[in-house]
């Protein structure tokens, strides 16, 4: 084995608000952006290329990012069509509990998931959303999210009745 | 409610793909739920073709008349609601009239303006049958699904030119088969005809129909069977009913058509009442490529009060052949030609017994269940059993449809004991309600059960209308191998009393409203539409 050369590197990114974070490779991988930008430097500019600046990201999420892809490295990534058809009843239980944390995290970790383009974490924090508002009223899905009402009970009304399933007998 | 801090994040900061991806999670209530909730949502929902393509009410489109209501009017309306969302799913129903003809150029400007040429799905149910051409011909190319249900009927086709229909996949028709006639189906995978009127006519315009068709991978046909020696598809499964006395050239047609679909099928499934099964079983015998094998036929044809359905799997492994059976009993069965048909079939995995309320005692004590390894019967009446009788040594799960009394309840729990290795009980329904409270089935009855059950580790009530039997308070209590059990109630509040019941126990407990299941069942399965019908 060459020693010089170990077989999962070290590498370095910087959040937007300037704090540098060291991960491995085969751990950043399972971002297609980064995926991306890797291959973009080619075989051998991995050890050299520097700290990889992540200007949509800042550390708090970044920090959270790394934790789920250092846990999910060895573990085979399902693609975007694959999730497609997964059904959203089980989710592995780190998951579930790494998934507990502020609405205001999670929103930020979607939209990391999403510029970072892994797939999988974006499927797990969608589906931690869709989950709290499953089974919940109007009313209840605009005060757990704090989403003004901008409906008048007459516009509302007029909703109703255009969305009845048109089932006539 | 406004925001508090300046910089918290708002669900709505998230951007509209986002939020898409967060909604494709869910189902119809939900999303009309969602709409609901602020403009921008239900902006957002009703413009995404992703989420309009759901199963969702923004394609599903029903309509169904009584003859007392006015039908202008109706047509008028509908065509309004249809205007505003793009519907793809349609199912028309009973829109016969006393005048309906006369209101012909109505209807067809309807199914013009209604469907608009985007109709992925039709469902035709008691529609006039110069209506259902129109549909299909404004259809013709997005149509993918087609089912018609009508009778028979004497009413020429008003086209003889042919309609293409490039796209469909499947195909459903109820004796309507003078349709065959006119529709050309290059792509048709899933072929189903129930009912042929006049089967010397029906054939000949089946068949026809039949060989245009390349890529036909599910078959369903009912009362009939033509002469197929010249079809172009390679079906995987095929379903086939026989109920009518001319079928003398069934077995001979049969076994021609298998030996043509020989490398393709894997599932086979024949209901017969005409023709020994062991003349079909003869025929299949040579087919060794099924991967299963439903049959189910009158065991003798001179004996026709002794109905007797067999089922069985058959499953080719690289060496041997083997021969699994799944028996399924309707009506009166004789027990000797049970057990005849038993040491047919000796590797029996499967068995399901039903409309048989006798004392079928004589057939487990004659006939070997070693190798069965689920038993379902509906119910019984006595058991004439001891332990030492039976063997049954290799079953996992025991399922019963119903328990509905004392007695039942005490012969479940006679069979159980029966059963050294049952792991799972399965009661479809209990309806057994004590009438007095002393008699409930408690203490000494339910220690019996778990004395023979005491490798159970899963109990399942689907159905459960009575919550007062004890039961529960004696499941808490006892310490086995139960780890699971799974409870149906009607009522939200019973969900909470038996969840009370329970309330620190390790056992795993799944209650639900199995009325709530019923009712909430939302699909654009046009099989579900039908059940809706009036």
């Amino acid at each position: 084995m060459d020693i010089d050369r170990p077989s999962d590197p070290q590498v370095s990114v910087v959040s937007s608000d300037g704090t540098m974070f060291h991960t491995t490779l085969k751990s950043i991988l399972l971002s297609g952006t980064i995926k991306d930008m890797i291959e973009h430097i080619g075989e051998g500019g991995v050890e050299n290329m520097g700290a990889i600046p992540l200007q949509n990201v800042d550390s708090k999420t970044l920090e959270i990012v790394i934790k789920w892809i250092e846990h999910h490295k060895d573990n085979i990534q399902p693609t975007s069509e694959e999730i497609k058809d997964k059904t959203a009843d089980f989710i592995d239980p780190w998951d579930e509990n790494f998934l507990e944390m502020d609405l205001d995290k999670l929103y930020n970790l979607i939209t990391a998931a999403n510029y970072l383009n892994i797939p999988q974490l974006l499927w797990l924090s969608t589906r931690k959303i869709a989950m709290l508002i499953k089974n919940r009223t109007p009313q209840e899905i605009r005060s757990l999210f704090n989403i003004e009402d901008d409906w008048t009970p007459q516009e509302i009304e007029a909703v109703q009745k255009e969305n009845q399933w048109c089932e006539e007998k | 409610m406004k925001r508090k801090l300046e910089e918290d994040l708002n669900i709505c900061d998230l951007s509209d793909d986002i939020l898409l991806e967060i909604f494709d999670f869910f189902n119809k209530e939900t999303i009309e739920n969602l709409i609901k909730v602020c403009k921008r949502w239900r902006n957002l929902i009703l413009s995404s073709s992703k989420l309009s393509r759901k199963p969702t009410m923004f394609n599903n489109f029903a309509i169904y008349f009584r003859r007392n209501i006015s039908m202008q009017q109706k047509v008028e309306s509908l065509l309004e609601k249809s205007k505003k969302f793009p519907y793809r799913n349609f199912c028309f129903s009973q829109l016969y009239n006393e005048d309906s003809h006369s209101l012909f150029d109505d209807f067809s400007k309807f199914m013009t303006e209604s469907t608009n040429g985007r109709a992925e799905k039709i469902m035709f149910n008691e529609v006039p049958i110069f209506m259902i051409i129109k549909g299909i011909q404004v259809n013709s190319d997005s149509l993918v699904y087609l089912e018609i249900n009508i009778d028979f009927q004497k009413d020429i086709l008003p086209t003889n030119r042919e309609i293409n229909l490039k796209n469909l996949k499947t195909l459903k028709i109820f004796e309507f088969f003078s349709i065959l006639k006119i529709i050309q189906c290059e792509n048709l995978t899933d072929f189903s005809l129930h009912a042929l009127p006049r089967p010397s006519l029906a054939l000949k315009v089946l068949k026809n129909f039949l060989q245009n068709c390349e890529k036909i991978k599910i078959l369903r046909l009912v009362d009939n069977f033509p002469k197929l020696d010249n079809v172009k598809f390679q079906i995987e499964n095929f379903d086939l009913e026989i109920n009518r006395r001319n079928s003398e050239n069934f077995i001979e047609n049969f076994q021609i058509f298998l030996n043509s679909q020989r490398k393709s099928l894997r599932n086979l499934n024949i209901k017969n009442s005409i023709v020994d099964y062991r003349k079909i079983l003869n025929v299949i015998n040579e087919e060794t490529q099924l991967e299963k094998l439903h049959l189910c036929c009158y065991c003798d044809q001179n004996n026709r009060n002794k109905i007797m359905t067999a089922n069985l799997t058959v499953k080719e492994m690289k060496f041997d052949v083997f021969l699994l059976f799944q028996g399924r009993l309707h009506g009166k069965v004789d027990p000797s030609q049970l057990i005849k048909t038993f040491k047919e079939f000796p590797s029996v995995e499967h068995l399901n017994i039903k409309g048989f309320y006798e004392d079928f005692s004589k057939i487990i004590r004659k006939a070997n269940f070693s190798n069965l390894k689920s038993l379902h019967i509906n119910s019984f009446n006595k058991i004439n059993l001891h332990y030492h009788e039976v063997s049954f040594k290799n079953l996992e799960t025991f399922i019963i449809d119903c328990i509905h009394n004392e007695e039942t309840a005490r012969l479940w729990i006679k069979m159980i004991s029966f059963f050294p290795n049952v792991k799972h009980l399965i009661v479809k329904r209990w309806t057994y309600k004590p009438k007095n409270k002393q008699k409930q089935l408690k203490g000494s009855i339910i220690q019996k059960l778990f004395k023979c059950g005491k490798n159970v580790e899963k109990i399942s009530i689907e159905e459960c209308y009575s919550l007062s039997f004890g039961f529960f308070d004696y499941l808490k209590e006892r310490n086995s191998n139960l780890k699971l059990l799974k409870i149906g109630v009607s009522k939200d509040e019973e969900i909470e009393a038996v969840k009370q019941k329970f309330y620190g126990s390790k056992l795993e407990l799944i209650v639900t409203n199995y009325q709530e299941k019923l009712t909430s069942k939302w699909s654009y399965d046009p099989e579900y539409l039908k059940k809706r019908r009036i």
